[in-house]
């Protein structure tokens, strides 16, 4: 019996929703093939799945929505894809804690939806769109438009399964008696709390998770600032982070504005846009974001920066904007324009992001968002679109010879997808090694996600 | 006794005038202010070693792992854990020599040092260049490398998030003598250490809450703070937790304040007064609950976040008591200063109590900082010590603060009754009390932290899938065993 007829007895065998199906409905790939789908509605049955592949070695990945917009290629070997999209139970919205505790099957959307009845709202992701896992969302580091103000730790506490089918929960939810696991401090060892994320499911599945919510504010304001080039656009954002306006800063390159603002793919005018543009958004109280709109002018005024309400030309724009953030769409749009997108994310210092460019410009419509996650450092993506069927092909190598100058003048590949594991890891050879000891520790049949971030 | 073989081995690493098994100087290493709380008796290393550079720490490892014996890094020594006292005699590595500031990065905003650079030192160098960190709950001794690994509380947390959240990178020697580097400091080549995540699955925090098990914290990159134009103490007092508490949530929420933290009684009394005698006094004059609270920012957020404060606390019932008496500056002035000054003695004292001792620290949320606060002074007011007003008289000893995090998701809640830790009567009264006072926590849902020595499994402890799983990974890097055996709990060493 093949894998893949193995891997459909035993989700029969265990009555859990099976099917086979093509394999580019879960990934982007060009990729033909079939593959066998699992798709538990409960954590027992996940977790019944998981003993059952550990005791027949069925090398297996897991899928949630929106993962085929972090994992683009197909980077591991498996036989069998769990899909989680049932588990989408938001078990719990507390008002008083701003806390939702959720599955992973939970999308945006539909928390969103839940959360916003009570004045609440979720921090969403730039590079998902709403139709996609919160909680995986989450703990791949997928940036969200609030890293700026709230940073990189959205999820509190979480329950882990691991690969052999065992629950393990960290930080308060390790002690028996917390009614409410949410702090992430507790047990000893904070690691067990940590390493999840960025992990790229190699070590366990996130199943449930404490996420933070944030007050759905009376007052939102959106403003815009033009720039000629990146280097006096980093300067202004120096001033504003000193001064800490902004719940979500995003700056972005004409194309990406033009998907973000037009309905559909194919009808982008980018012609009036400036070479970068910044978003800023203001949240809070009437009175509070008064003050921080007179902070904003001021500084603007002292730095020689024009502060616009709407982008020229462009009518609502600010409540599209607004509207895009609370619901993303624009990565959907995105993927489409001009048949296909090739992106890569990094993290690299503000002042290096000028040189990095220039490494990349030449490459088919070349376009990009930054992030500016902290002090003089941003989030930074670069996109390439071609419809040329012999571009789509030659793009990726291009940028595998790219990538090594990009590494070399500053880009710090913090989440290594695909090809980028190789060499990322090649430069970090105890951090690997120590990655692989874990790795075999937590699956010593290596069933999970087998091969990806080469552990 | 240490084998002649590994001290010989060791003054070959470091010098000999660095190396040493002489019982005058091991003695020093024998304890803290908790030691013969805690064990009843002093616990001697068989030898100290100081090593200066990492490479040397590296060696030192390498021996302790051919010799098979316990080694145990000391960095500030300041806790009430007894976390670096040799459980099980062998090598005491005191890093007091690695003390350089290696580089302030200034469009980064972080620092990177050694780790035994105090926070004294630390913040004294980063506001000279126009920055800052947060005042720790601990004094001004403690090192940076200690206290962002196994300190928890500070002073701003509502603003920046606990000790945890300013860790960027680290640089360890694990116990099999390799180096590991996170975060991007991780990348050999690059020389960048500004970033937290990553490569891949995130093992910044692996030396957080370890003590020493995971290896040895070499080198730190933390996160700093622009300072504010503005910098405004505001203090709040309250006659009632029920009238502190929905005051400080509100303000919580709206996430106004950099400094934020709910004291009830004695705990501010004990930071100022320098005997007991002075901290029992000023309790009885004292407010019984006071909101300590910093705005800091430009002039129109200062005056934004001044109001709300006023308005919060007059609708709850309080009253500013920073800007009536000018007599309570002097607790802003100790609060605000606790990390360039120190703790007073009495309040080390208080501290240094044995075990979970008078005092319990339960990461919570918000809603139980009431239960909780009933919940231990119900018990103590029962307590035939803690309860008799010619003796322990709860009701001016008890005492709690509340830090919560960014934004308030959840809390750290501390608490405990004031007495001293070295009377019988007290020793006696606690471990009646103790027990009682977890069980009622864990029925309003609340548990211990459990975070360091204290740690236990059971009802009332962490679940053994948890501990199953730490012990794991104990084991796969220290699979000899060296690393500071026995600091944690009988099931997390061999």
């Amino acid at each position: 019996m093949t894998n893949l007829d193995a891997s459909l007895a035993l989700s029969q065998r265990l009555d859990i929703e099976v099917s086979k199906e093509r394999l580019s409905n879960y990934f982007t790939t060009t990729v033909e093939g079939t593959v066998s789908v699992s798709k538990p509605s409960s954590l027992e049955e996940l977790m019944e799945i998981l003993s059952e592949n550990q005791r027949e070695r069925i090398p297996f990945i897991p899928y949630a929505p929106g993962f085929e917009y972090i994992f683009q290629e197909v980077d591991s070997e498996f036989s069998m894809i769990v899909d989680v999209s049932n588990l989408d139970r938001i078990v719990d919205v507390d008002e008083d804690s701003r806390v939702a505790s959720i599955e992973p099957g939970v999308t945006f959307e539909s928390l969103q939806n839940a959360v916003g009845k009570k004045g609440l709202r979720v921090l969403t992701s730039v590079e998902v769109p709403k139709s996609s896992s919160v909680l995986w969302t989450y703990t791949e580091l997928s940036p969200l438009y609030s890293w700026p103000r709230y940073g990189t730790e959205p999820v509190l506490t979480m329950n882990v399964l691991l690969p052999n089918g065992k629950l393990v929960k960290t930080g308060a939810g390790a002690l028996p008696n917390s009614g409410k696991p949410y702090s992430p401090i507790g047990p000893p060892f904070t690691l067990l709390g940590r390493m999840w994320y960025g992990s790229q499911m190699t070590l366990g599945l996130p199943v449930r998770g404490y996420i933070k919510l944030k007050t759905a504010h009376e007052s939102n304001i959106v403003r815009f600032f033009k720039f000629d080039d990146f280097l006096s656009l980093s300067k202004f954002l120096a001033a504003l982070k000193r001064l800490r306006i902004g719940e979500e800063i995003l700056a972005v390159t004409p194309l990406e504005l033009g998907l973000i603002l037009s309905d559909k793919a194919d009808k982008i005018k980018t012609t009036s846009y400036p070479n970068w543009l910044l978003i800023l958004v203001m949240r809070g109280y009437e009175e509070e974001v008064a003050y921080q709109k007179r902070d904003l002018l001021q500084e603007a005024r002292k730095l020689g920066v024009k502060v616009l309400d709407e982008i020229e030309g462009q009518k609502n724009s600010a409540a599209k904007i607004l509207k895009e953030i609370q619901s993303p769409t624009w990565m959907s749009r995105a993927r489409t324009y001009q048949g296909g997108r090739f992106s890569i994310s990094f993290i690299a210092e503000d002042k290096k992001i000028p040189d990095l460019i220039q490494l990349v410009s030449h490459l088919d419509n070349f376009s990009s968002f930054v992030l500016p996650v902290d002090a003089g450092r941003s989030h930074c993506n670069f996109a390439f679109h071609s419809r040329s069927e012999g571009r789509k092909q030659s793009i990726p190598d291009e940028l595998k010879k790219i990538v090594p100058e990009l590494i070399e003048h500053g880009a710090f590949f913090s989440r290594p997808f695909g090809f980028l594991s190789e060499m990322v890891y090649a430069r970090n050879k105890p951090y690997h090694k120590l990655l692989k000891q874990f790795k075999q520790d937590l699956d010593p049949n290596n069933l999970l996600c087998r091969g990806r971030l080469g552990i | 006794m240490i084998e002649p073989a590994v001290l010989e081995r060791l003054k070959d690493i470091v010098g000999s005038e660095f190396a040493t098994d002489d019982p005058e100087v091991c003695i020093a290493y024998s304890r803290d202010l908790a030691t013969y709380l805690k064990f009843g008796k002093y616990r001697s290393p068989d030898c100290v070693v100081l090593p200066s550079t990492t490479s040397e720490v590296q060696n030192i490892v390498a021996v302790a792992r051919q010799f098979k014996t316990p080694l145990i890094p000391l960095g500030s020594g300041i806790n009430v854990a007894s976390a670096h006292i040799p459980r099980k005699g062998g090598i005491i590595m005191d890093l007091r020599r690695m003390n350089n500031i290696l580089e302030i990065d200034e469009e980064a905003v972080t620092a990177t040092l050694q780790p035994h650079v105090t926070i004294a030192r630390m913040s004294t160098e980063l506001q000279r260049k126009g920055f800052f960190i947060p005042v720790p709950g601990a004094p001004s001794t403690v090192t940076v490398g200690s206290n962002y690994t196994h300190g928890n509380t500070n002073k701003a947390s509502l603003r920046f998030g606990f000790q945890y959240s300013h860790i960027v990178s680290v640089e360890m020697v694990l116990p099999d003598g390799s180096l590991l580097r996170t975060g991007s400091w991780a990348d050999a080549f690059s020389g960048d250490r500004s970033w937290p995540r990553g490569p891949g699955p995130d093992l910044t925090l692996l030396p957080r809450y370890a003590l020493g098990l995971h290896g040895i914290v070499t080198g730190i990159t933390i996160k700093a703070h622009p300072l504010d134009d503005i910098c405004l103490p505001i203090w709040a007092a309250f006659e009632h937790v029920e009238d502190a508490t929905p005051a400080f949530v509100e303000m919580v929420h709206r996430e106004i304040c950099t400094g934020s933290s709910l004291y009830g009684g004695f705990k501010y009394n004990s930071y100022s007064a320098d005997t007991a005698e002075c901290a029992w006094r000023q309790s009885r004059i004292h407010p019984e609950f006071i909101l300590a609270l910093t705005i800091q920012g430009s002039k129109r957020r200062v005056a934004f976040e001044e109001k709300v404060v006023r308005e919060l606390t007059d609708k709850n019932n309080g009253r500013i008591i920073t800007d009536r008496l000018p007599f309570y500056q002097m607790f802003v002035d100790t609060h605000m200063a606790m990390s360039a000054s120190l703790y007073s003695e009495f309040a080390f004292k208080y501290w240094a109590s044995p075990g979970a001792g008078p005092s319990f620290l339960g990461p919570s949320s918000m809603d139980k900082i009431i239960p909780c606060f009933k919940a231990m002074t119900n018990l103590a007011s029962e307590d035939e010590a803690f309860g008799d007003v010619d003796w322990g008289n709860w009701e001016f000893n008890r005492s709690m603060i509340a830090y919560p995090d960014q934004g308030g998701h959840f809390a750290i809640i501390e608490g405990g009754i004031a007495a001293h830790p070295t009377d019988p009567k007290a020793i006696k009264a606690y471990k009646r009390y103790v027990p009682k006072l977890i069980k009622a926590l864990a029925d309003i849902g609340v548990s211990p932290d459990q975070s360091r020595a204290n740690t236990r499994p059971g009802e009332f402890g962490i679940s053994p899938e948890y501990l199953e799983l730490a012990e794991k990974f104990r084991h796969a890097l220290d699979e000899v065993g060296i690393m500071n055996p026995g600091v944690i709990s009988p099931l997390i060493y061999r």
